[in-house]
């Protein structure tokens, strides 16, 4: 260890040299002035900020071309590489780990007056970030107690509990067509053209295939009745209660049975039963 | 699979995946990057687990920002915590670096990607500070890398051998030597002999280090961007790097190494013949010492 220290300026605290680079290289402000300390100046300190620059706006963008491949069809590579870079300027990660970077996305493109001719982007950047999100979810827990318990139930004590492994997302646009049309070889451009300008909503569910691990999750479009039922089980309710929103037109036997089959069931929870109540809470 | 002698490895990335488990190439360890195994639901974790019945594996995280002042997010450490129980992993490591810090009204963030630290006492206890509460928590010590930094900074209160060699004194971690980031540095500093720079910086570590303080070497590729040398691990080992390695080994004794390869993934076998390549320098220096002892015998 040298007895005194080489710097020539006043010694500064770690804390406040960690501040000052992760301001510029976040900061819009001009590469021109190095931060308090650095050893390098002019051209070279240039070269150097503009290496971690470059380095954290890469990781974001693969990051985020990998967490949103439908947005990233929609935009062309270039707008959307153009809406990473801002994005991680103006909400920079917070995690270490990569896979929570898209997290933010979506809100923040509902802030860009650049996009807001194509509002249906956000919602379909959600859709994009519920299917990354599926495809790391744990699988459901369902067993065959569950299932006697809702033979043996009172539907107006029991509800269902989802799977973690799915996701609905409700639209006013047709997130789930559009979704789809994006990731066809020869896409239908006029029929998602269409139901754009009919302006359709649409609610996506989103699920992850059961026992197949490597699959990517499945989107599909709910009809009313089952959308209906599905956030009915998502607000807690009982499953009489949930029928009634369902509506005469919903078919709980076919339903529960695909259900069962594609694991989007988590429990059968009696709401009457103290631990039940506090395991679906 | 127990292989004859290989004590080196690869780093396993995701294009390679089927080709390895097809090929089950003989290697001492395969090296993972720890976040990209972080959820134990998703496929990778699967592949990870299965490859793990065969060989060890050793765990390299790029996010924990072991040198940050405001300290390690907790939630980061928990899930390296878990995967290290998942995986009992032959070494566990991170760099000498910061990423974590307060900025502007947004509170902390992340810059995802290996920053430099000062080399002063300051930071030394930060980076102490930080090392023995992961190492607490994992259950197990840490190996540190050394970076290859763009900037750095005039204050200091040691060279970067000192540093290390403290740090290991101070936390019980070892150091994962990577001799390519040191070639970086030396040609980013425009040093006169870049390689004579990177055999100086060996030398003082082998002089200041208690014995065992390296646990694992790291070979990798660099380019030429915009006037600076990048550490990007898109090409092979730089013959300056293997002659560098030659003189590490030297100095230090075999170690288990890895070729890195993160951009622009050559064919499978490219990368295994980098692997052999290194392996035949580490049998070589194997063969030299024995016949140094026998002499001396």
């Amino acid at each position: 260890m040298n007895t005194a220290s080489r710097f020539e300026h006043a010694p500064m605290s770690e804390a406040q040299r960690q501040r000052e680079l992760i301001d510029a290289i976040f900061s819009l402000r001009a590469a021109d002035a190095p931060c308090a300390g650095a050893q390098q100046n002019g051209a070279r300190w240039r070269m150097g900020l503009a290496a971690y620059r470059g380095n954290g706006r890469a990781h974001a963008r693969n990051a985020l071309r990998v967490q949103f491949p439908s947005l990233l069809a929609m935009l062309g590579a270039e707008t959307f590489d153009a809406l990473c870079f801002s994005y991680w300027r103006a909400c920079p990660p917070r995690r270490g780990d990569l896979a929570w970077i898209g997290e933010a996305l979506p809100a923040y493109i509902e802030t860009l007056e650049t996009l807001a001719e194509w509002p249906w982007l956000a919602d379909c950047a959600r859709l994009d970030w519920a299917v990354w999100q599926m495809s790391g979810a744990p699988p459901a827990k369902f067993s065959e107690d569950d299932l006697r318990r809702l033979i043996d139930g009172n539907p107006a004590a029991l509800t269902l509990k989802l799977s973690p492994g799915v996701h609905r997302l409700p639209s006013a646009w047709p997130i789930a067509s559009l979704y789809d049309t994006h990731r066809q070889a020869h896409p239908d451009w006029e029929a998602a053209a269409q139901a754009i300008a009919q302006a359709r909503a649409q609610t996506a569910w989103v699920w992850r295939p059961h026992g197949d691990l490597a699959a990517t999750p499945v989107v599909e479009p709910l009809d009313a009745a089952t959308d209906r039922w599905i956030a009915a089980l998502g607000a807690g309710q009982t499953l009489d209660l949930a029928l009634d929103s369902a509506g005469e037109a919903f078919d709980f036997t076919a339903w529960l049975e695909r259900a069962i089959r594609q694991g989007w069931l988590d429990a059968v929870v009696d709401l009457h039963a103290p631990s039940d109540a506090m395991g679906n809470a | 699979m127990k292989s004859v002698y290989p004590m080196n490895g690869i780093g396993l990335r995701q294009p390679h995946y089927r080709e390895f488990r097809a090929s089950r190439p003989l290697l001492g360890f395969v090296e993972v990057h720890s976040e990209n195994f972080f959820n134990p639901h998703d496929a990778a974790a699967q592949v990870l687990a299965a490859v793990r019945q065969d060989y060890a594996v050793s765990l390299h995280g790029v996010g924990l920002a072991l040198g940050s002042a405001c300290g390690v997010d907790d939630a980061h450490v928990d899930q390296l915590a878990a995967l290290v129980a998942r995986i009992d992993p032959v070494r566990v490591s991170d760099h000498a670096c910061f990423a974590r810090a307060p900025w502007s009204q947004r509170g902390i963030v992340h810059a995802n990607d290996l920053l430099p630290i000062a080399f002063t006492c300051n930071s030394l206890d930060i980076l102490c500070s930080n090392v023995e509460r992961v190492q607490e928590r994992i259950g197990r010590p840490l190996l540190v890398e050394n970076l290859s930094a763009y900037l750095d900074f005039a204050e200091r209160d040691f060279s970067e051998p000192q540093f290390f060699a403290e740090l290991g004194r101070r936390t019980g971690c070892g150091l994962l030597l990577d001799v390519n980031n040191l070639m970086v540095n030396a040609l980013n500093a425009d040093d006169a002999d870049p390689l004579q720079s990177v055999c100086n910086w060996i030398d003082e570590l082998a002089g200041v280090a208690a014995p065992g303080l390296v646990g694992e070497i790291h070979l990798a590729g660099f380019s030429k961007q915009e006037g600076l040398i990048i550490d990007d691990h898109s090409s092979p080992v730089s013959e300056p790097v293997w002659q560098a390695y030659r003189h590490a080994l030297k100095r230090l004794g075999p170690l288990p190494t890895l070729i890195e390869w993160d951009e622009h993934l050559p064919a499978f076998s490219v990368l295994l013949d980098e692997a052999t390549k290194a392996e035949a320098l580490c049998v070589a220096q194997y063969a030299e010492q024995a016949a140094v002892a026998g002499v001396a015998a």
